[in-house]
């Protein structure tokens, strides 16, 4: 009866308004929210929103290492407000460090900043479906706008950043979509059947015994097959380990020893005692050991595992892959977790006697109960994903050239060193980029999480 | 097995192996329902009844659990004499819900919380008759009309949480009813509701019963529930069927001491109304099942207890009589009472 009052009282409002309720009071996450907002529109149309093509520069004349344009709302002789406009630039060494210094060149006339000019000579797409040239901005030829500076080959870095946004924004929700089905599946599996171990193996011994059919004989010769395959690999690899190592050591003999043991289980797998796994314990021993060794370092052996000159487009999907199989983990622990303490729920003991599959166990009364820890920790697992990928970008490990990311344009701004920093400190707004956008999608993920906490709930 | 039967269990054996050592849940229970009949299921918590029902359905989990021993004949819709033991699951799944179907005793948390009623009442009727879901959903107005649910159409549409208890338990009736199941398995379906409310469902029950001519295997506790809606009941006591008759000798002539003693226990308003008041408790506690008493497993809590005789020897089910079933070594000598101390 205790329950009758709170269940009358919030009858008019369904959960997903209480929710979207309880997820406003939180001011932060709807800020983080808006931000990512304007962040992705601005990484949907990024043709639009930047002023040039992230990889468009002009040999002559030179603009590499060109400071921010400076901007003037005054006209410099009468002193009266003017429509915005900037001036061209003349390129000088400066004579000490042969770094380029900038001086605008007012002989050439002022270039007023315009609205929705159209660029025919840099054509951009859409999600690769429309075509455009219409920018937000731009100066006619030969000025030119460089919002937040260019490179060191005379790329627009605004550009570029916006570009660059492409890829670091959605890197981090792709690769949360691979952690998200990895997670799911296995978390799910290792939940369902924990404490039910399959058995891998049908020894010589119970072969014989009665009412053992055809079908049974047949797994029982591809399992051991199997086994027998990887009994071969283990002595193969100790035989090699014991080539290469040169002169017997401790370390021989352990590894000697440890690879009798592993044969012996299994041949005793073969001949009279079943291998029994549980998947559970598979899966989450596999967590463990992933979560014990640090996830930048791990990300770095795994990319290492292929050659560091792959084709661009490839890395990218490479680089998505890896960061989503980083972060799986967590999630598989989540939902295994609900899963277990689902599966006891007696609506599930109602479904299976009415006839209802495993699978449509799993799928239909069992991961559904997993959707808010999963939409949570989705959230929460994003920004992980973009701070690896401008990782992996910044070793030059991750995207390169032709494609752009912030991470990328933070490599490309310590390729100067120090001075670099000190001469042309306008490389570093990426960073000031990356900070943004984690923050905005870590009180995001807070958001959801009060939300959908009934004990935050008044 | 004989025409008119439709589930014939003999020397049903369950054993859970856990790290503690193995529980013997069942250990040789024997029973058999007849068709359009109710066989109710009596005995403390822990004596096995549950764990019987969820074997007939084969949802022992397992590990720990395992069917070790005995069969389990049943009659399927389409007249097969089938082995429930030995079928395999992907047959079992074809059964359930189909030819047996299961109500449980918390409707509470029964129910699927993220789903509507109509959601829940049609998987059934979509597993099992192939049916288009909007097909289903109309079917399943039909048995929430049948169940006495007013507003049937409006209703499946609700989520559990909009329903009360009773409403709910008809709902997992009308879910367990919906493929017209030859044999429904009622595992205390009314524990958990308030008397009236009670009533009401036993009442549903008997009234579909004859509508649809099914049988019932109704497990309880509460022996007022077995007056009113059983034909033969089967006694549980540690895992064993102690006694078993029709209805009328088990409550008027009762041969096993654990069955009187559960009679006895029962208030009885017409004995207070006469200032008879003679309520007893059986002494002592259900035994732990890990370490069960040798000899006839009652014998530490039984007043008729003779040493030497029910301590060592187990006792075997004996016919009395009008397949009057007993497990007493002494029931004969209860009954006439001669060489009983009391
Ligand atoms: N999953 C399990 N693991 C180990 N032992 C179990 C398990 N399920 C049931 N048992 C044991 O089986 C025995 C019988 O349990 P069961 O649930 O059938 O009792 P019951 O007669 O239904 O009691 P109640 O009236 O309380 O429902 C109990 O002693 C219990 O400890
Ligand atoms: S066998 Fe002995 S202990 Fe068991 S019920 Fe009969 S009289 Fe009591
Ligand atoms: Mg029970």
């Amino acid at each position: 009866m205790a329950q009758a009052t709170p269940r009358t009282l919030s009858a008019s409002r369904t959960r997903s308004q209480v929710i979207w309720a309880q997820f406003r009071k939180h001011r932060l996450a709807v800020w983080g929210a808006r931000i990512l907002l304007v962040l992705y529109t601005m990484a949907l149309f990024a043709g639009f929103f930047s002023t040039y093509d992230a990889n468009y520069y002009e040999t002559y004349p030179p603009s590499n290492n060109h400071p921010p344009s400076k901007i003037h709302f005054r006209d410099p002789d009468t002193g009266a407000w003017s429509r915005p406009f900037v001036y061209a630039t003349k390129r000088t060494l400066d004579e000490l460090t042969l770094q380029p210094r900038y001086i605008e060149d007012k002989s050439q006339g002022k270039f007023y900043i315009h609205f929705f000019v159209r660029t025919p000579d840099q054509p951009y797409t859409i999600l690769r479906l429309f075509r455009g040239d219409l920018r937000l901005l731009g100066v006619d030829k030969p000025g030119r706008l460089f919002l937040m500076g260019t490179d060191n080959f005379g790329r627009d870095l605004w550009s570029r950043i916006v570009y660059g946004s492409q890829v670091s924004l959605t890197i981090g929700i792709l690769a949360s979509i691979v952690s998200f089905i990895l997670g799911l599946a296995l978390g799910g599996v290792a939940g369902f059947y924990s404490g039910r171990p399959a058995t891998m193996s049908l020894p010589l011994t119970h072969l014989f015994q009665p009412g053992v059919g055809a079908r049974a004989w047949l797994g029982a010769a591809v399992s051991t097959l199997l086994w027998l395959a990887i009994i071969a690999g283990i002595i193969a690899i100790t035989v090699q380990f014991l080539q290469v190592t040169h002169g017997f050591s401790l370390l021989s003999l352990i590894v000697v020893a440890l690879a009798a043991w592993a044969v012996w289980g299994i041949a005793r797998g073969l001949l009279w005692k079943p291998i029994r796994i549980d998947p559970d314990d598979v899966i989450m021993r596999s967590v463990e050991i992933q979560s014990a060794i640090p996830d930048l370092f791990l990300l770095i052996t795994l990319r290492a595992i292929f050659p560091p000159s792959i084709d661009a487009l490839f890395s990218f999907y490479l680089i998505t892959v890896l960061l989503g199989f980083i972060g799986w983990g967590g999630l598989a622990r989540i939902v295994r977790g609900t899963v277990l303490s689902t599966r006891e729920q007696d609506y599930v003991t109602a479904a299976q006697a009415l006839g209802a599959s495993d699978r449509r166990i799993i799928a239909h009364h069992i991961l559904p109960a997993t959707a808010t820890y999963v939409i949570i920790s989705l959230s929460l697992a994003v920004p992980g994903a973009i701070l690896g990928e401008s990782g992996l970008s910044f070793l030059g490990l991750g995207i390169r050239d032709p494609y752009v990311s912030w991470g990328l344009l933070l490599q490309s701004a310590q390729e100067g060193g120090f001075a670099s920093f000190t001469d042309r400190p306008w490389v570093l707004i990426p960073g000031f980029f990356i900070v943004l956008a984690i923050v905005a999608w870590n009180f995001l993920g807070d958001g959801l999480r009060d939300a959908f906490d009934p004990r935050k709930r008044q | 097995m004989d025409d008119k039967r439709l589930v014939e269990v003999s020397d049903l054996k369950v054993h859970f192996f856990t790290d503690d050592g193995v529980v013997k849940a069942v250990d040789g229970v024997s029973f058999h329902i007849d068709k359009g009949e109710t066989l109710a299921v009596v005995g403390e918590s822990g004596s096995g009844k549950s764990v019987t029902s969820l074997a007939m359905m084969r949802l022992i989990p397992n590990p720990p659990g395992k069917i070790v021993g005995g069969s389990m004949l049943f009659r399927g819709k389409d007249g097969k004499v089938k082995d429930l033991v030995k079928e395999d699951e992907a047959s079992m799944r074809k059964i359930r819900g189909n030819d047996i179907a299961m109500i449980f005793q918390e409707p509470m948390t029964s129910l699927n919380p993220v789903y509507t009623i109509g959601d829940q009442i049609s998987e059934a009727i979509v597993l099992h008759q192939g049916k288009s879901k909007k097909e289903a959903l109309e079917q399943s107005a039909e048995m929430l009309d049948l169940v006495g649910i007013p507003e049937p159409k409006k209703r499946l549409s609700n989520y559990p949480h909009q329903m009360s208890g009773g409403m709910r338990q008809r709902v997992m009736i009308a879910m367990a009813l919906s493929c017209n199941p030859s044999l429904l398995i009622a595992d205390e379906p009314t524990t958990a509701l308030d008397v009236t409310i009670q009533a009401q469902i036993l009442e549903l029950m008997e009234k579909l019963q004859k509508e649809i001519g099914m049988s019932i295997l109704f497990i309880t506790h509460n022996l007022g529930v077995v007056a009113e809606m059983a034909d033969r009941v089967v006694v549980m006591y540690a895992g064993r069927a102690v006694e078993e008759a029709d209805v009328t000798p088990i409550f008027k002539s009762p041969l096993h001491p654990y069955t009187m003693g559960l009679l006895n226990s029962v208030p009885r308003l017409d004995l207070a109304a006469e200032g008879k008041i003679r309520l007893e408790a059986i002494p002592g506690n259900v035994p732990n099942p890990l370490w069960l008493p040798s000899g006839c497993a009652f014998h530490p809590r039984c007043k008729y207890m003779q040493e030497g005789r029910c301590t060592t020897d187990v006792p075997v089910l004996e016919d009395a009589g009008n397949g009057h079933m007993v497990r007493c070594v002494r029931w004969s000598e209860i009954q006439t009472g001669e060489g009983v101390k009391v």
